[in-house]
């Protein structure tokens, strides 16, 4: 197995509201190979996005802490790294792309603006200016890699036709070398017209277009880890379909690692090698995808991919999980699936679930937190 | 019961114990304990609200002199019979400053309390009903550019010169400020009106063929309550010290015969006597001071009272180890794990989303 | 209640909603727009009583606007709107209120379609409090009515028998309107005892059977789904499905449902609407569309939604393009400009809605909907290396 990027190690994390207290992440131990896509899933409230945004050290600290545990992204452990000195890591060797691309685009700069923005963090992580990460080659160069024939995803942008706002439009500064590197970045991701869009605003692109210019800086960052947060859950559903075809082709291409939460596990299933399920701030069950997806075990993951609606009235009821999330603030004692869980025994309401490990039976790498993983596959 | 049959349709759909953070005056209590500041904000007022009260009804228990009542202690110094000392005509200041409370306080409350709800219903008629090329659309207009005329001068300059054209006088400051007051709620009241118009709920309250004036009533102005309040009580502190500069300027009430923190500042100033005898200008400028701050610890604590969603996050979940927190809180932590909110949930007319 | 009413519930025809952009003071002043936002165009749909209608399409389609064009939240631009036989489309006032009992709706955000500072039994009583005042309103109209009358009967020569006056409806007390919400909560899978709760103390899935309760509480005859799952987990989306379709069981209440999740569809609706730009592009029973789509917009949409099915990690989506803007939409078919299998026809000429030979009850505005009918959505996506399965355009512009 390649070397990891990034290893979260029992990582715990608490968010203190008023006088409450509730453990959005628990435990969680999560390792992201080298060129590997690894996917999150769980439903709202699991922590899935706390511990997303917990890697790159962008959770608002005063409600959240970061209880115990370690974030090793290469050799330095990122929960010890100085708050101050985390720019330099985030921007450059992890790079996050948002669910909502509207909000995540600064709406007073020009796409070529935001783009060369982010290609000049990362020349001043190469130039050696950056006190964490020294090395000198990044790990992967997809620049000069000749452009692919991507006629089958191209999207045609909807731009205004020629206003008088267009004409009084300030042009992009004549930076050739600077706007070639953009040029490159905007064309990796599909865009049809890069010398148009380099001049528009982010309220000017659709939707798509938004997530893509987003892909392209977190792209020009040349990170070693991406971490995409619901990239899709803000868009329609056939350009969603767009936008995974484009990171699913970037994918092969560009061989960086991506950490990748949904809630969707129609979405996971388009991007990720290895899948994470996580419950109540626990993750649950840990596997490549296409095993995890045939042999679930832990009856939580089968619960929920039973639970996708896929048949007609006709048919019968739906599977659901009875019973709701649990609380975070008082999580059921023992395992905290066991309220809804259908193969509850007494030791599951006393003896918190095990720690992820491997099970019989299935590929090599799947994981299961369920003392009676084995059992799973004889539920309806 | 009956119907339930839908696996846990029951179990977990509200917090476990129906036992909420408490109602009412236990929540504004416990909301009280656990903000320092606010609770002093609301213990000052409290106190001079006693003091007015006092002052008005038994002067005697507080102090020992008449308004307007000259000792023949003149000039003296701050001491243990005069607190505030007493000005060169024998006045005890500390007595004249009592009495000017409740005729300040009324003053602010009544310029307020006025502006509030003459401003406060202009601004919903301009808010609710403000489609375009409709009786109420044109309405709202009307109120808007009114409005605009007045906002366009300086408020202050405005108010002093309606005092000069009005002379001195309790009612004649009063309407010079109110003149200069009302705009600013017409704006706050018709800016929280119309977010609060395009609220999904209120939608909701539409297609279940609820009245527009229920609507206002029931929906709007209860929604609306809650950042006018918290500005109507932020603004008795502004309205004090405009009321003090008016005065200052000597072109408010006629002290001594009517005791007011402003004017008697301009008074013993302009009687020259804050360079000989400063402490005259101290109990006035200290009353001032007090209530303005105050009105502003307390305005800024009543914001998060009012909301019921911050309620229970606030009152914590007091000394008892069962948390009685749950969903609430839990909605924070839901609302932390997205950071952009949540997936685009206003349906407003959506196939009109627009170009 | 239902009389056995031969004709549909809803009857909706060439139903059109602009939303005029104006722009320069004439504009505005002459109440004329050159531009309008073309949200509904020329819509045609009948709902039977019982029956669910889905209505599927991506934002910026006019589902949401067709929707609350039935809920008469807006007032159609043209077009006829009739509701049990009776023109509905230019109600107004107490008349329009009085009706909105056929007809409720359940909003997509459970937040804040609930009004935080109501108890949960001032939420689901609403809609019964507020159809009693139109009650009363329209009592005192009657009344007015019956005295007028009386008053002419009495002058009248011979003198007539005067009507009998209107008796009073029933005024609900504060603890009757309680009882009944209390009633009505575990059937939409709540426990009766909170009456007393803010909407903030439920779980999402809670709030949403809140919003359901009030909109059952008068008993419509229809109601509006509008993506009433969009914002929930799939466990507790599954359990809402669930109980819409128990409640229609039990109330025999027809369904508009209308969401982008072609999942929700499948399981609640009997009948489908693909919506597309502002019109209908299919329409038909839910197993035709959704398992034998016709047109290529529909074969697209169903071949985009993900599927937790890890062989689609290979695949490809073939549609480019992104939905155009709805102001001034173009002529001809509006799918043209993203349509694989577009030919010179589709952009000069609108296709109608019309059933194709051999596929009977499905109705297809497409002009290839014979050559195109046997593609299957799959054949949309394709493999990296891949072949694109489709229909060879004959030998037009591509």
């Amino acid at each position: 197995m390649n070397a990891s990027v990034v290893t979260v190690d029992a990582l715990t994390i608490d968010y203190i509201v008023g006088a409450g207290r509730f453990r959005a992440v628990s435990d969680v131990s999560l390792e992201v190979p080298e060129g590997h896509v690894v996917g999150i899933v769980g439903e709202t409230g699991c922590g899935k996005s706390t511990l997303a945004q917990a890697i790159p050290r962008l959770l608002p600290v005063p409600p959240a802490t970061i209880g115990h545990g370690r974030i090793m992204f290469g050799d330095v452990d990122l929960v010890r790294v100085p708050i101050w000195k985390m720019p330099a890591i985030r921007g450059t060797g992890i790079s996050m792309i948002f669910q909502e691309p509207l909000n995540s685009l600064n709406p007073a700069y020009r796409v070529y603006d935001q783009v060369a923005e982010a290609i000049q963090i990362r020349r001043v992580r190469e130039a050696g200016r950056v006190p964490v990460d020294r090395r000198e080659t990044p790990p992967f160069d997809y620049s000069r890699r000749p452009q692919p024939g991507a006629g089958e995803v191209l999207s045609k942008p909807i731009i205004p036709s020629g206003t008088a706002a267009q004409a009084a439009r300030r042009a992009v500064p004549p930076h050739p070398e600077l706007r070639d590197e953009v040029l490159d970045y905007l064309k990796l991701v599909r865009i049809n017209d890069p010398e148009t869009i380099l001049d528009l605003y982010p309220h000017e692109l659709s939707g798509g277009m938004r997530q893509r210019v987003m892909i392209a800086m977190a792209l020009s960052e040349k990170p070693k880890l991406l971490i995409a947060d619901e990239p899709t859950s803000a868009l329609d559903v056939t350009i969603q379909a767009q936008v995974l075809t484009l990171m699913k082709e970037l994918i092969e291409e560009v061989h960086t690692s991506i950490l990748f939460i949904s809630h969707d596990l129609g979405v996971i299933a388009e991007t990720a090698d290895e899948l994470g399920v996580m419950y109540a701030g626990k993750l649950v069950e840990f596997g490549p995808v296409a095993d995890l997806f045939e042999n679930p075990r832990h009856p939580y993951t089968k619960a929920l991919l039973r639970a996708a609606p896929t048949r007609y009235k006709s048919d019968g009821p739906l599977d659901s999980i009875a019973g709701s999330v649990p609380n975070l603030s008082r999580p059921p004692p023992g395992c905290r699936f066991h309220p809804r869980c259908p193969l509850a025994q007494p030791i599951c309401k006393v003896e918190p679930g095990p720690s992820l490990v491997a099970v019989e039976g299935v590929a090599s790498g799947h994981t299961s937190a369920c003392f009676f993983a084995t059992e799973v596959p004889n539920l309806p | 019961m009956a119907t339930v049959s839908a696996p846990g349709a029951v179990a977990g759909w509200v917090g476990r114990e129906s036992r909420r953070a408490g109602r009412g005056v236990v929540t504004f209590w416990r909301v009280l304990r656990a903000n320092p500041l606010t609770l002093a904000g609301f213990v000052l007022v409290v106190l001079i609200a006693l003091g007015a009260l006092l002052i008005t009804v038994a002067p005697h228990l507080l102090t020992p002199y008449g308004s307007n009542a000259p000792t023949t202690a003149y000039a003296q110094p701050p001491s243990l019979s005069h607190p505030f000392g007493t000005d060169s005509g024998g006045l005890d200041i500390y007595s004249e400053v009592l009495y000017a409370l409740p005729i300040d306080l009324g003053i602010a409350f009544a310029i307020a309390g006025v502006a509030l709800l003459a401003g406060g219903a202009l601004g919903l008629i301009a808010g609710f009903w403000d489609d375009p090329r409709t009786a109420g659309g044109v309405t709202s207009v009307i109120i808007l550019r009114i409005t605009d005329i007045f906002l366009s001068f300086p408020s202050l300059i405005l108010a002093l010169a309606i005092a000069v054209s009005l002379g001195r006088g309790v009612w004649q400051l009063i309407v010079a400020v109110l003149l200069t007051w009302w705009p600013y709620y017409v704006r706050l009241v018709r800016g929280e009106t119309l977010a609060v118009k395009h609220l999904p709920y209120v939608t909701a309250a539409r297609a279940a063929g609820v009245t527009n004036g229920r609507i206002v009533l029931r929906h709007i102005l209860r929604n609306v309550l809650e950042p006018v309040i918290v500005y109507f009580t932020l603004d008795i502190g502004t309205v004090l010290v405009t009321l003090s500069t008016i005065g200052f300027v000597g072109l408010g009430v006629d002290y001594p015969i009517t005791p007011e923190w402003g004017s008697m500042m301009s008074t013993y100033q302009n009687a020259g006597l804050i360079t000989s005898y400063p402490w005259t200008i101290l109990g006035p400028g200290a009353a001032i001071f007090i209530t303005v701050l105050a009105f502003s610890l307390l305005g800024d604590g009543l914001r998060d009272i009012l909301d019921p969603r911050s309620r229970r996050v606030l009152a914590g979940t007091g000394a008892g180890g069962a948390s009685s927190t749950s969903p609430a809180t839990q909605q924070d932590v839901a609302a932390e794990e997205r950071p952009a909110g949540a997936p685009a949930v206003v349906p407003t007319a959506s196939g009109g989303g627009g170009p | 209640m239902s009389a056995a009413s031969p004709g549909p519930l809803v009857s909706l025809e060439k139903l059109e909603k602009h939303f005029p952009l104006t722009r320069t003071a004439t504009e505005y002043f002459g109440g004329k727009a050159r531009r309008a936002i073309h949200a509904v165009d020329g819509v045609s749909l009948a709902i039977q009583p019982g029956e669910t209608v889905g209505l599927i399409g991506e934002s910026g389609s006019g589902k949401t606007t067709l929707g609350w064009l039935v809920a008469r939240l807006h007032s159609p631009t043209g077009g006829n709107f009739t509701f049990e036989g009776e023109d509905v489309g230019s109600l107004e006032g107490v008349e329009l209120r009085h009706w909105r009992r056929n007809v409720q709706v359940v909003f997509q955000d459970p937040v804040g379609s609930l009004d935080p500072r109501l108890k949960v039994w001032q939420i689901v009583g609403e809609p019964i409090r507020a159809q009693e005042q139109m009650d009363r309103q329209l009592l005192r109209k009657e009344r007015r009515r019956v005295r007028e009358e009386n008053a002419r009967r009495a002058r009248a020569n011979p003198p007539e028998p005067p009507l009998p006056n209107p008796s009073t409806p029933h005024r609900f007390t504060r603890d009757e309107l309680r009882a009944r919400v209390r009633a009505a909560l575990p059937t939409v899978g709540l426990p009766p005892d909170c009456l007393d709760q803010y909407p903030h103390e439920f779980s999402g899935g809670g709030r949403q059977r809140l919003s359901l309760a009030r909109a059952f509480s008068v008993h419509p005859k229809l109601v509006i789904l509008d993506e009433p799952t969009s914002a929930l987990d799939v466990a507790v989306q599954a359990q809402i499905l669930n109980r819409l379709v128990e409640l229609q069981r039990e109330r025999g209440v027809a369904y508009l449902l209308i969401t982008h999740n072609v999942a929700a569809v499948r399981y609640v609706a009997d009948r489908v609407a693909v919506m597309y730009l502002g019109q209908i592009v299919e329409i038909g029973a839910v197993h035709g569309v959704l398992e034998k789509p016709i047109h290529p917009y529909t074969k697209a949409l169903l071949a985009a939604c993900p599927v937790a099915d890890a062989r689609r990690r290979r695949t490809r989506f073939r549609i480019g393009g992104d939905v155009p803007s709805l102001v001034d939409p173009p002529s001809g078919c509006r799918f043209a400009p993203r349509c694989p299998f577009v030919i010179d026809r589709c952009r000069a000429e609108d296709p109608k809605l019309r059933e194709i030979p051999g596929v009977p009850g499905q109705l297809v505005a497409c002009h290839r909907a014979e050559e195109v009918k046997d593609i299957p959505p799959a054949s949309l996506l394709v493999t990296a290396d891949g072949k694109p399965a489709t229909l060879a355009p004959p030998g037009s512009a591509q």
